[in-house]
């Protein structure tokens, strides 16, 4: 709206201003950024409503020793900033899941499903969920009843938390073991016996669930809460996180693809997995899944359970792969195929879903994009992708009749 | 460093406060030595990087040294070695690859240097302009890390006159106050604005190879075409308007680069508004020498109006091959020169049919200008995918839609641009004519501190919060 420089000579001439526009000025540039902030929250709450309840209303997480579960029976509602609100239930043995945890119907092939958010259908509603659709898939493919009980934990179903309840999931009487894992599964801390996460954690339960400060505490005290231990960006950044301006500006943004990729890249601990070498803090990490791995896939041989582990590539790899390019340093198949020597050297079978992505030309459409868990179209998605390797024949009891060659033993 | 990004801001307000420490022009000049070399010690940190650099600036200033001596007849050949390294340096593919350095160096700015240094020269070869530049002015003069980047292209007797000025020009609070705003908006320009308008394209970029409905298609194609130049004008104005403001904020008035180009009402007025301090430049250095050498060869008068299209044409291909080292540079630069070669002709044509004056009233009629200024926008809009694509992407894209389709595509571009640059002009009009005493409401400090307030914000929201790097200065890479 301005002639560049054409009032600077004006300007020079009038070398003075007005006393009282070394008070005004800055209220106006105040008022301004205030009412620019609260109106853009205003939008943003509009755009993408905040709900009442979370999943955590329903899991237990004060008993670190027997890792995260959910109440038996209950029923609470949540959901991701940028999808819609949803109803989580729960049955009687504190899974999301209808069939029952003790019985199974005679005849009836059953899948127990393990793992973290994305196997437990986060953010998504109980039918839009792989868990709903992968049976459906095979059942249709095999000509027989196939079932998925969904033994998985939003959340907390790091590898360590998953061999804790893996006993729990044997008494599921599973035919089948599906261990949907994704790099974030592998990424993420465990969590201790003192409700915080592991070494390099100093972010409590309470942050994670975003319960950060009690309501008696002053507001001083919660600011201090929020500054101690970390970064005044860091803290800032986790203080405007809670915003609803924010992740609306990142749902902008994260619709150009490479812009995600990049700034994926620059920094959370799952992008430290998808580095073409990892760092020592990765390694540690994978060697803990490791030992988790060969707990859980020993248990499950002594049951007479096979065990199968698929890699849910996130939205960054997915991009990455469908691009067929990466920046320099990264790396988005070198975590699979980490994964797939620690799961096969134990008996197990690995299911790489990668090579998929590479002929789906948008594959971000299947995420929540600031999120980043699978939405209901991602979860239909993965279901077909499944049920393609599934009855492939790698696994001998779901192998369908005249099914093509599944894409991972095609070779990246 | 070398993008508009927080650091770079945050490291020229440093500069700028403490070169206003002291008044001295030996003070400012040794803040702004120190800020030029921590600048390319920041962008580079091997100092064998900087040896080629250093050489052609050697080069450049032993030819200055022997033109000032009186070795006039060298001013020619001088310029010849200095323009055969710069192209030796950049690395233009049509020189065979075996010649050029093999070891990686540094060469960010170095097109701005170039002209910079031929300026010199050609300045010094002129019999009048004589004067001494010592080796610590050439250096503060080529290297000043405001222009080093991407311009704009300062003339030396302006640079000398603010930076060597024994009373340095005013810098009073509302001096400090509108070069802060123009510095937000610039942030913002580049931070925000541009990136928003790149994402857009590459949006529609990548719609362009899918399997969509030729209407779909065709919607693509427009939004690719019309909101690159747009993103271009935000990427390169908004480091212009940083750049300029942190150089005032030290005394130092930088020449404007663009004034509302996409206002302009024909192509030559485009250039006359875009990049301003190239177009001028070679308007002094090449159009102006050959049109006058050319004029005394030929001295019928009935051609004196289509030398003036020639050397247009002759200007604006180099404004075009100066942007790239490729091939697609060579056409972009044609098309350029075309532009501005058929919009002469066109001025000539319509003054001989219509008479001066009735063209000058042909020019004055609102749907004439709306229409020029949609096809000014248009050309210059069909000509970026030369600037930005390889030969292979341009074949892709083009063979995407057909001839017709893309005969549509530049048809709807047109109006619509008419359309929509005269409603811009009409509201800004209409806005800027809402005035109190002291000038319009628009631009008064106050409203300037809102905006500017509603800017930072935003621009600090998408940088900060949302850990968004600084994007690339385009023009940084010419």
């Amino acid at each position: 709206m301005t002639l560049p420089g054409s009032n600077e000579l004006k300007e020079l001439k009038e070398a003075r201003i007005p006393r009282r526009d070394w008070i005004l000025l800055p209220l106006i540039g105040l008022l301004t950024i205030c009412l620019l902030a609260g109106a853009t929250e205003l939008i943003a709450t509009l755009r993408f409503p905040r709900y009442k309840g979370h999943v955590e209303d329903c899991l237990v997480l004060d008993q670190p020793a027997r890792g995260a579960r959910g109440i038996p029976n209950c029923r609470c509602w949540g959901g991701v900033v940028e999808g819609s609100r949803v109803e989580y239930k729960f049955n009687r043995c504190g899974d999301r899941s209808e069939l029952d945890c003790d019985t199974k119907e005679p005849g009836t092939y059953r899948i127990v499903a393990i793992g973290a958010s994305q196997a437990f259908g986060y953010g998504v509603a109980s039918e839009e969920t792989f868990d709903d659709l992968l049976p459906l898939e095979i059942s249709q493919r095999l000509g027989r009843k196939v079932e998925l009980y969904n033994d998985a934990m939003a959340r907390y179903g790091t590898s360590h938390a998953v061999s804790l309840r893996f006993k729990e999931t044997l008494a599921t009487h599973p035919d089948l073991i599906l261990w949907m894992l994704s790099t974030h599964d592998v990424a993420s801390e465990p969590i201790t016996a003192d409700g915080a996460k592991g070494a390099s954690g100093a972010v409590s339960m309470a942050a994670v669930s975003g319960k950060t400060g009690g309501s008696h505490a002053g507001i001083w005290e919660q600011i201090k809460a929020e500054f101690v231990g970390r970064s005044i960006p860091d803290a800032v950044r986790e203080l405007s996180g809670r915003t609803r301006t924010v992740p609306f500006l990142e749902n902008l943004l994260y619709r150009d693809r490479k812009r995600y990729v990049r700034n994926f890249m620059m920094g959370g601990v799952d992008a430290q997995l998808l580095k073409s070498q990892f760092s020592a803090e990765s390694e540690k990490k994978v060697e803990q899944f490791d030992r988790d791995t060969a707990d859980i896939e020993a248990q499950s041989a002594a049951a007479g359970v096979p065990f199968v582990a698929v890699l849910l590539p996130n939205r960054a790899q997915a991009v990455m792969i469908s691009m067929g390019e990466w920046p320099a340093g990264s790396d988005p198949y070198k975590l699979g195929e980490r994964l797939r020597s620690i799961v096969t050297r134990g008996g197990g079978i690995f299911i790489d879903l990668q090579p998929y992505y590479r002929s789906i030309p948008n594959p971000e459409r299947g995420y929540f994009s600031v999120d980043g868990h699978l939405n209901s179209e991602g979860n239909a998605m993965v279901a077909r992708m499944m049920a393609t390797e599934m009855t492939s024949g790698v696994i001998p009891a779901l192998k369908a009749a005249g099914q093509a060659q599944p894409a991972f033993e095609k070779g990246k | 460093m070398d993008s508009a990004s927080f650091q770079f801001v945050a490291f020229g307000l440093a500069v700028a406060l403490v070169s206003n420490i002291s008044r001295s022009r030996g003070w400012r000049s040794t803040v702004l030595m120190i800020a030029s070399v921590v600048f390319l010690g920041l962008l580079a940190h091997d100092p064998i990087l900087f040896f080629p650099l250093a050489g052609f600036l050697a080069l450049g200033y032993a030819a200055r040294l022997l033109l000032e001596r009186g070795w006039s007849k060298l001013l020619v050949w001088s310029l010849l070695a200095v323009i055969l390294v710069y192209i030796w340096l950049k690395r233009y593919v049509f020189l065979p690859a075996g010649i050029f350095l093999h070891s990686p160096y540094f060469t960010v700015g170095l097109s701005y240097i170039f002209f910079r240094v031929l300026h010199l020269l050609i300045e010094t070869g002129d019999e009048d302009g004589k004067r001494h530049v010592g080796p610590g002015a050439y250096l503060l003069y080529t290297l000043n890390f405001t222009t080093l980047v991407s311009g704009p292209i300062q003339r030396y007797d302006e640079f000398a006159r603010d930076q060597f000025a024994v009373q340095p020009i005013e810098l009073g609070p509302r001096v400090i106050g509108l070069q802060l705003e123009r510095i937000i908006r610039g942030f913002f320009k580049v931070n925000v604005l541009a990136m928003l308008f790149n994402m857009v394209w590459a949006d529609a970029l990548a719609q362009m190879p899918e399997a969509l409905p030729a209407s779909a298609k065709m919607l693509a194609a427009i939004e690719l075409l019309v909101v690159y130049p747009l993103f271009l004008y935000a990427n390169f104005s908004g480091y212009i308007d940083i750049v300029i403001g942190l150089a005032r904020l030290m005394r130092v008035r930088l020449p404007e680069n663009f004034d509302r180009p996409f206002s302009a009402t024909s192509f030559l007025d485009f250039w006359n508004r875009w990049h301003i301090t190239l177009s001028t430049w070679l308007k002094t250095y090449v159009y102006n020498p050959l049109l006058l050498a050319l004029m005394r060869r030929i001295s019928s008068v009935a051609a004196q109006p289509f030398l003036g299209v020639f050397c247009f044409f002759v200007t604006f291909f180099l404004v075009g091959v100066w942007h790239g080292r490729t091939s697609e540079f060579l056409v972009f630069g044609v098309l350029l020169g075309l532009g501005v070669s058929v919009n002469k002709l066109w001025q000539v044509g319509m003054a001989g049919v219509l008479g001066r004056k009735g063209y000058k009233a042909l020019t004055k009629n609102p749907f004439y200008t709306a229409f020029s200024r949609g096809l000014t926008f248009t050309w210059f809009a069909a000509t970026n995918p030369l600037f930005w694509g390889d030969w292979e992407q341009l074949h892709s894209l083009f063979a995407s839609l057909s001839g017709a389709h893309w005969f549509l595509v530049w048809l709807a571009i047109w109006f619509c641009a008419s359309v929509v640059l005269a409603l811009w002009e009409a509201t800004r009009g209409a806005l800027l004519s809402i005035r109190t005493l002291e000038g319009p409401v628009l631009t008064s400090r106050y409203a300037r501190v809102v905006y500017a307030s509603a800017l930072g914000l935003a621009a600090l929201v998408i940088t900060v919060l949302l850990n968004q790097p600084a994007p690339g200065i385009v023009y940084k890479a010419f």
